[in-house]
């Protein structure tokens, strides 16, 4: 059982008994079109309009997209292109200036018995509410929820493996939300069909085991699993691999095998839309790093890493890195300004020696007896820094999960995965100018 | 002075927390591993065993140095590849060897066996085994003598292949793995290459399924033709330096796992054959260079599996 390969790195856990903590919300929040995969949203306000918190200020775009909305009350005072956290370029957001009234939409749910409606309806509310995947990949969870009729849901994964170091939300959440994500999980059993549900939880995370079987004792169709604590344990594929001995095909969604998985934020976000009426405004948020004040957060979307700064008083003297996501596979920012989106996980400051040389291949092996996709990224690095295009596709090129295992352990330093994402975005750019 | 909101940060791609280990420490840690057989070796064969192997290491540094002198890049002796060429070589040569061959060697390793094909991570052949097989053809009278303490005498290997009257003179099995018999500096002790080995296991530098599989099919060939003299044939002779240090170098061995046990098998058989039927009582530096050849061969037959194509 397991997955092939991977590794352990330092765990660095170190905001793992901090409770969640709120934030007072700053003056300004700086709210990205493009806060999921998929294509932009359209923005419902112009310059100049008041919204209310839980309004919603964009809407989905086409299938695969997302509706946003605001996260406080006040006045729209620009849409313009600031930078993204994670596209790493400029890109159209909203900008409200908080009125510090905190007026808000009245939430309320007719769907707090959900099992009396129509699954449609289900997932079309949870659509509304802007729900995408809070692990990172901002996937929009309706399409998830709604899988083509031929594909057979059997079991739904509730993700709590955290294997990135550093992050703790998810950790949090199960201690914190036991109860929403439990019930998360079930409303999704529901909406797919499915018999089963799974919270697969890492075995270092002693606390949040606890208390999820305490509660998953009452429930039925519903058990915990724990596994051995090995990164990427939390990356979907190597989850269903481990959990259940079944292999997503290359290009293929975990509905092929009939699984879901869904992040445990993500289950708790789904059961307060579908019981409360809250729409997703808010994320849970680990802050840690070589900085006097760490500890996990629940912050508004759309506040500035400034703003955390400045509210959390933290000394950035030392700090010569700042990454939103965990450090694995997280992007470096390089100003203040970047907001956290909705699949911002953490925000780590680090003080790091930069490394910007490297060394030949020596052929040591270690990234393949790592790649968990049992990929050969020593001949993809080799074959990309040549400029070997069409080799790539041999050594399946397409089949890598970009967890950066590779550029981890190897020995010459080599930044293998970003030369794997490098080479992708090329190919791409090539393909559509053919 | 910058304030905080001017400051620019540092953007490089993830992962933003990488291993601690290095070519350098890699390559330390073998060094280390070597250590043990060059200490036996200086105990068993005396002070100048100890000359050879600095002036070797001594030697290689400096050739690494005129290289890089003449290709104008930046020094590369503190990836520390070169002390393990100087040590590996040094290592198969015999004890009594005079240090002009032991620099001649240490040329032809590291210029032409290393860098006229780009230096560490481009050589398709092992440097040092091209500098012991090129001394080995060019010095055949300083290569054969095994000489200790003034007395003349022979390999192991060599008393099975050409003086099958001394055959009563072959050391015991407890000599032999102790390693105070006539051989090559670094090859006789099989204890403590095992402690290297142990060693670079730990330090998951190795598979360490490659040197088993290596010893076995040599012993289950030989046990097949001449089991009377099986372990005589197992522990004399370089199977246990090549083993685990020689084919288990990461340039110039297969990368896949499939393809590091297929190189592993292909040599013992290819070393048993030059055992036994070829002209040279010794056959592990041969094979393994002739190997080479296949590495990249055997690399693209051996791709594995990858995940998510297993038909279900």
């Amino acid at each position: 059982m397991g997955f092939y390969g991977g590794l352990h790195p330092k765990e660095e856990k170190k905001s793992r008994h901090y409770r969640f903590e709120t934030l007072p919300l700053p003056q300004y929040l700086y709210l990205h079109l493009q806060q999921h995969a998929g294509k932009i949203s359209k923005p419902l306000v112009k310059t100049g309009d008041y919204v209310l918190k839980g309004q919603k200020i964009a809407e989905a775009d086409g299938l695969i997209s997302s509706n946003l909305h605001s996260p406080v009350s006040g006045k729209v005072i620009d849409i313009k292109e600031i930078y993204h956290p994670t596209l790493c370029r400029k890109m159209p957001a909203i900008i409200i200036e908080n009125d510090g009234k905190n007026t808000s939409v009245e939430f309320s749910s007719k769907y707090k018995d959900y099992h009396r409606f129509p699954k449609e309806e289900l997932v079309n509310h949870i659509k509304e509410s802007g729900v995408v995947g809070l692990g990172g990949a901002m996937f929009p969870t309706h399409i998830k929820l709604n899988p083509p009729k031929d594909k057979l849901i059997d079991y739904v994964i509730a993700n709590g493996c955290e294997c990135e170091p550093y992050l703790t939300v998810d950790d949090r959440v199960m201690q914190e939300y036991y109860d929403e994500v439990v019930e998360g999980l079930r409303i999704v059993m529901y909406i797919v069909d499915a018999m089963k549900g799974i919270v697969v939880i890492e075995d270092n995370k002693p606390e949040a085991i606890y208390k999820i079987k305490q509660k998953v004792e009452k429930v039925p169709n519903v058990e915990v699993k724990v596994v051995k604590t090995r990164y990427p344990q939390g990356a979907e594929k190597q989850l269903i691999k481990t959990v259940l001995n079944r292999e997503v095909p290359s290009g293929g969604l975990p509905m092929d095998v009939g699984v879901i998985v869904h992040n445990v934020s993500t289950l708790v976000a789904i059961y307060r839309c579908i019981t409360k009426g809250i729409p997703l405004i808010e994320r849970a948020v680990t802050i840690s790093g070589n900085i006097n004040r760490i500890g996990n957060f629940i912050l508004p979307i759309g506040i500035s890493i400034k703003d955390i700064v400045h509210i959390l008083n933290i000394d950035l003297t030392d700090i010569n890195k700042i990454i939103m996501g965990g450090p694995m596979m997280g992007i470096a920012q390089k100003t203040l300004d970047t907001p956290v989106i909705k699949g911002t996980s953490g925000i780590i400051f680090l003080t790091n020696q930069i490394d910007d040389f490297y060394f030949q291949c020596i052929r040591c092996a270690k990234c393949i007896s790592v790649c968990p996709m049992k990929l050969m990224p020593n001949f993809l690095s080799v074959y990309i820094e040549h400029k070997k295009w069409e080799k790539l596709q041999k050594y399946s090129l397409y089949d890598c999960i970009e967890c950066g295992c590779c550029s981890y352990i190897c020995v010459a330093k080599r930044p293998i995965v970003s030369q794997i994402k490098y080479a992708k975005e090329f190919l791409k750019i090539q393909n559509i100018n053919r | 002075m910058q304030t905080q909101n001017e400051k620019e940060y540092y953007i490089t791609p993830a992962p933003h927390v990488r291993a601690t280990h290095t070519i350098s420490t890699m390559m330390r840690d073998t060094i280390f591993a070597l250590i043990p057989a060059g200490i036996g070796a200086v105990i068993f064969f005396g002070y100048y065993v100890a000359l050879v192997i600095l002036a070797s290491v001594v030697f290689s540094i400096l050739f690494e140095l005129f290289v890089n002198f003449l290709r104008k890049q930046k020094t590369t002796i503190y990836d520390l590849s070169c002390v393990i060429t100087g040590i590996l070589f040094a290592y198969t040569l015999p004890p009594k060897i005079p240090i002009w061959i032991v620099a001649i060697g240490c040329f032809i390793a590291i210029v032409f066996a290393k860098h006229f094909y780009g230096g560490l991570g481009y050589n398709p052949f092992n440097p040092a085994l091209i500098g012991r097989a090129f001394v080995h053809i060019a010095f055949p009278q300083h290569m054969g003598n095994f000489s200790i303490d003034g007395i003349t005498s022979a390999t192991p290997l060599t008393v099975l292949k050409h003086f099958p009257e001394q055959i009563n003179s072959l050391p015991e099995i407890k000599t032999l793995i102790l390693g105070n018999y006539p051989g090559c500096i670094g090859e006789t002790s099989v204890i403590l290459l095992l402690l290297g080995y142990l060693y670079l296991v730990a330090r998951r530098h190795i598979n360490p399924f490659v040197p088993v599989f290596y010893i076995l099919v040599i012993a289950l060939f030989t046990a097949i033709v001449d089991l009377r003299h099986l372990w005589i044939y197992l522990f004399s002779g370089g199977i246990f330096l090549g083993g685990i240090f020689m084919i288990t170098d990461p340039v110039t061995t297969p990368v896949t796992p499939k393809g590091k046990i297929i190189f592993a098998l292909l040599c013992g058989i290819l070393t048993c054959i030059i055992r036994f039927w070829g002209s040279y009582p010794e056959g592990v530096c041969f094979s393994i260079l002739f190997m080479n050849l296949f590495t990249p061969l055997i690399d693209e037959s051996t791709i594995r599996k990858k995940f998510g194509y297993n038909k279900k």
